[in-house]
């Protein structure tokens, strides 16, 4: 795939110096946060406006040239590698925060607003924008609306999706659309916007987001309690529902994450044997304390062999300190991660720990469990001490059964991370043939050329 | 391939394989903040680096800009969570291109044959001075610059009348039985012992501290040391700036020559070895950071790189002293040094030091880097120029007179930028702040009574 000189020329008089077209730059934008490596692209496009978008788009699509939508680049399944050459259209120039209401409690952004920095903005005003992916400090807001992407406060809060309004969008032929509203409630037409989020730029790229935000929580409380069992923990986050209490946040560290934690930075915190939880409410601050003493009561109740509330933001934060260093710990325990992201229904969840324990006896393989178990979501991962292609291809097909038993569970093979290039051969698991077939047929009246982010999972039902 | 850069690029490639590829380093890059462009933050240079080992890539000039546009900052280091040390990454390219490109004539002379040479280096800056003198109408804007004869366009700082070697060194009495003190040293405060004094009085316990004195402040900023050896006596030291130390190698070590760094840091160390001291304190940043880090391996030592532990001067003096600050009632800010802050993690110390000896205030979130760099700006002065702006802004928002610092290159910089903005502060050395409390006060900062530097236009050095 190249670019012929006329188009080539247009783009360059288009862009100018945000048009990149170097061996060097294109290697840079070759890939993205996951393992998979990209084809090199032709063209890297950084437009600054919605018309240059447009005008983008509408060249490419014309000329059938393939167009990868990028934020960050931290996405974690290769849904911002590109497969076979085009252009990288990256939204890192368009990310200026245009709006905020604070009566009406919205925020309108471009695409390539960094999450965190939307968030300090809105907090200084006492308002609160929850989505918090553990990328959040370098992740763009347009990369988490492609990919509906939750976080560690989703069990209380929600995806990304929860908090979408309206977008402007251009499609593949260049045209400009606004779908949904700022008004709170709408039900004119289809919905779009549901659509749209979570789409992983095969549908369509947004130009200008308008984000619902909510009131900033008064006070926050931390728990950290550790069970002899996940069965122990998984009983106690039921048991918080039932009693009224929505914690904002239920982590889940299993023994070997503890383990890796203790190998990477041993902290008196961490159980000698057992599991480790961190629980956290929030909301007016006689609320807080209140349901602080229920969450530590509930996790006795369920057999919790240590249970206690952070006394002081430095307390606080060494509890999180543990929680943020489970990512590089698990190198500890094999140098190769395989990081899926599954989800089942809450009272599953035991069951689904006890089962990817099992399949990974039965292939001797190492696969460690952490997770956001509030909302009954688990980062189960499978840790190889070596690239070898047969450990690859055996560990995938653990990740296949451990999907399959997920999805008979009610869940789902993808909480957050999104389908993109790793997870689209096991999206059968969960999606049937007529789903398939209709999504197939969304893709093609959207893009019927099929040049947005070709190669991702609605390429996987035309190939079928 | 010599068994230097084969070493370089062993240790490169261990950082290399740590490296997730997950982003995290965009969150903190100053460079990456003003270009927002995946080539030039870590995860990209990683990403390319890897592409120049495999041979997809060759040497290139665009390649060499965007291993060159590094602050060497370190914050990335910080943060990384697979704690990948990034600047072995970059030296290994550094060095890999200036082998397959070769530097520039000027930048190669200098490195090899005038950095080694202590007269040869004194004699080129004052002609290099000098000529810069005797061109008229060239000198636009107050920021000139060391001759490192790379660009054109930059001015030297204005030199000092006599280099700090000159005013403060001596050869350690071991080597060359006469006193250690040239007459006049530290005209002052306390008594200014002699070589044999010194010595008896090491018998009595005192802790013998060597100064590394570091170019730009031997060259332009002699206060500095004299600020430093003043304190440092007064806590009942005994003081020694070796008269045969050379430059540390940082510069040499940013253009990727590696050899001429390792003959430095040979010649560093036998001098420092000779004055039998104690401790080694920097003044300078980057100095230190050099020292502590990269002559590890650069002398393949275990530990004690210069023959004794090398600290920066206020961890130093806040560690080993136990002096009494008269409070001054100037109010002062402090910039962190990036090569200190990141890179040694000195963060701590000038501050408590600070608090006890005036009125300390600490600028909230100013996090900036000052643009200087070593070499940076006089490469990218429009990326430092857009660093300094926002260093400039979040410096003004305070309305303390004086800015301590713990880098003679930020203070080169600040000043330069402070002038230009107008905001009526000063950038000093955090030892010049405690000189002055520990003499209980005295003349304002701002006094240029006893800065012993040729002022504007006075050649005066051309004769001395």
């Amino acid at each position: 795939m190249s670019v012929d000189p006329q188009t080539l020329l247009k783009l360059r008089q288009l862009l100018g110096e945000n048009l990149f077209e170097s061996v060097e730059k294109r290697i840079a934008y070759s890939s993205d946060a996951s393992m998979v490596k990209g084809e090199l692209p032709d063209l890297i496009a950084r437009p600054t406006t919605t018309e240059q978008v447009s005008d983008i788009l509408k060249l490419a699509n014309a000329e059938r040239i393939p167009v990868y939508p990028r934020g960050a680049g931290s996405n974690l399944t290769g849904g911002a590698a590109p497969v076979k050459g085009g252009i990288v259209l990256d939204f890192e120039l368009m990310n200026a925060i245009l709006d905020i209401d604070a009566d009406n409690m919205t925020a309108l952004v471009q695409p390539g607003v960094i999450t965190a920095d939307l968030q300090k903005r809105v907090e200084k005003l006492g308002l609160f924008y929850p989505p918090d992916p553990a990328s959040s400090d370098f992740c763009t807001i347009g990369g988490n609306v492609a990919e509906n992407s939750g976080g560690l406060r989703g069990t209380k809060y929600g995806s990304t999706r929860e908090y979408v309004m309206a977008l402007e969008v251009v499609l593949a032929d260049g045209e400009i659309l606004r779908v949904g509203t700022g008004a709170p409630k709408s039900v004119t037409g289809y919905d779009f916007v549901r659509l749209f989020v979570g789409s992983e730029g095969t549908l369509c790229v947004f130009t200008e987001i308008l984000l619902r935000l909510i009131p900033l929580p008064e006070s926050v409380e931390t728990i950290f309690a550790n069970f002899p069992e996940a069965d122990h923990a998984a009983a106690a986050v039921c048991s918080m529902f039932r009693r009224g209490i929505v914690p904002r946040a239920a982590e889940l560290m299993d023994e070997p994450t503890v383990e890796a934690l203790r190998r990477y930075q041993n902290s008196a915190l961490l159980p000698r044997a057992g599991v480790a939880c961190l629980f956290e409410v929030d909301g007016p601050r006689v609320v807080t304390l209140a349901e602080a003493g229920d969450v530590v009561r509930i996790c006795r109740e369920h057999g919790a062999t240590e249970a206690m509330r952070a006394q002081s933001r430095d307390e606080r934060e060494g509890f999180w300190s543990l929680r943020r260093a489970i990512s590089p710990a698990l190198y500890q325990l094999g140098r190769i991660k395989l990081n899926e992201d599954i989800c089942v229904p809450r009272t599953r969840l035991a069951e689904m720990l006890k089962k990817t324990r099992e399949v990974g006896e039965r292939y001797s393989l190492l696969i460690v469990n952490f997770g956001h178990i509030g909302d009954g979501s688990l980062h189960f991962n499978v840790m190889l001490e070596r690239e070898d292609p047969e450990l690859l291809e055996k560990a995938e097909r653990a990740v296949g059964e451990v999907f399959k038993a997920a999805v008979s569970m009610g869940g789902t093979l993808s909480a957050e991370h999104g389908i993109g290039l790793t997870k689209a051969r096991f999206l059968s698991i969960e999606v049937g043939a007529k789903e398939m077939a209709a999504m197939a047929r969304i893709k093609k009246a959207f893009d019927p050329n099929g040049i947005l982010n070709p190669g991702k999972f609605p390429d996987e039902f035309v190939r079928k | 391939m010599s068994s230097s850069e084969n070493d370089i690029s062993r240790r490169a490639a261990e950082e290399l394989e740590k490296c997730a590829h997950c982003g995290k380093c965009r969150s903190v890059c100053p460079v990456f903040a003003e270009l927002r462009d995946e080539a030039f933050v870590a995860r990209g240079r990683v990403t390319l680096f890897e592409a120049l080992s495999q041979g997809r890539i060759s040497a290139s000039p665009e390649l060499h800009t965007i291993m060159s546009a590094c602050l060497m900052c370190q914050r990335c280091r910080e943060v990384c969570p697979s704690g990948v040390q990034f600047v072995e990454i970059l030296l290994a390219a550094r060095e890999r291109l200036a082998r397959e490109m070769g530097l520039p004539f000027g930048a190669s002379l200098v490195f090899r044959h005038v950095l080694t040479r202590r007269r040869l280096f004194d004699f080129t800056m004052r002609a290099a001075s000098f000529v810069q003198r005797v061109i008229p109408g060239r000198r636009k804007g107050s920021l000139r610059h060391l001759p490192l004869f790379f660009k054109g366009g930059k001015w030297l700082p204005s030199l000092a009348k006599e280099t700090a070697l000159r005013r403060f060194g001596a050869t350690p009495p071991e080597r060359r039985g006469g006193p250690v003190w040239p007459p006049g040293i530290g005209q002052a405060q306390g008594p200014a012992p002699t070589g044999a004094a010194s010595r008896d009085q090491k018998n009595g316990g005192k802790k013998r501290v060597g100064v590394f004195v570091g170019c730009l402040t031997n060259y332009v900023y002699p206060e500095i040391i004299g600020a430093c050896v003043e304190l440092l006596r007064t806590a009942g030291m005994e003081v020694v700036v070796p008269d045969g130390q050379l430059c540390c190698g940082t510069p040499a070590l940013a253009f990727g020559e590696i050899a001429a760094a390792r003959r430095l840091a040979r010649r560093n160390k036998r001098c420092f070895e000779d004055a039998n001291c104690d401790f080694v304190v920097a003044v300078c940043a980057s100095c230190g950071r050099t020292l502590k880090q990269e002559y590890l391996y650069l002398l393949d030592s275990g530990g004690a790189t210069l023959g004794a532990p090398v600290l920066d001067v206020c961890e130093f003096v806040s560690k080993h002293t136990n002096l009494f600050f008269t409070r001054l009632t100037e109010k002062v800010i402090y910039h962190d040094p990036c090569h200190l802050r990141w890179g040694q993690g000195v963060m701590a110390e000038p501050r408590s030091l600070l608090a006890r000896s005036c009125a300390f205030e600490e600028i909230a979130g100013d996090m900036t880097c000052c643009g200087q760099a070593g070499t940076f700006h006089v490469f990218y002065p429009e990326i430092a120029q857009m660093l300094g702006r926002r260093k400039v802004d979040s410096l003004s928002a305070s309305d303390a007179s004086v800015v301590a610092t713990g880098c003679p290159g930020c203070i080169l910089q600040l000043n330069d930028l402070m002038a230009g903005a107008g905001n009526g502060k000063r950038a000093l050395h955090t030892v010049e702040i405690l000189a002055r409390a520990v003499r209980g006060g005295g003349k304002s900062f701002g006094d240029p009574e006893g800065v012993q530097k040729g002022g504007g236009g006075t050649p005066s050095w051309v004769a001395g």
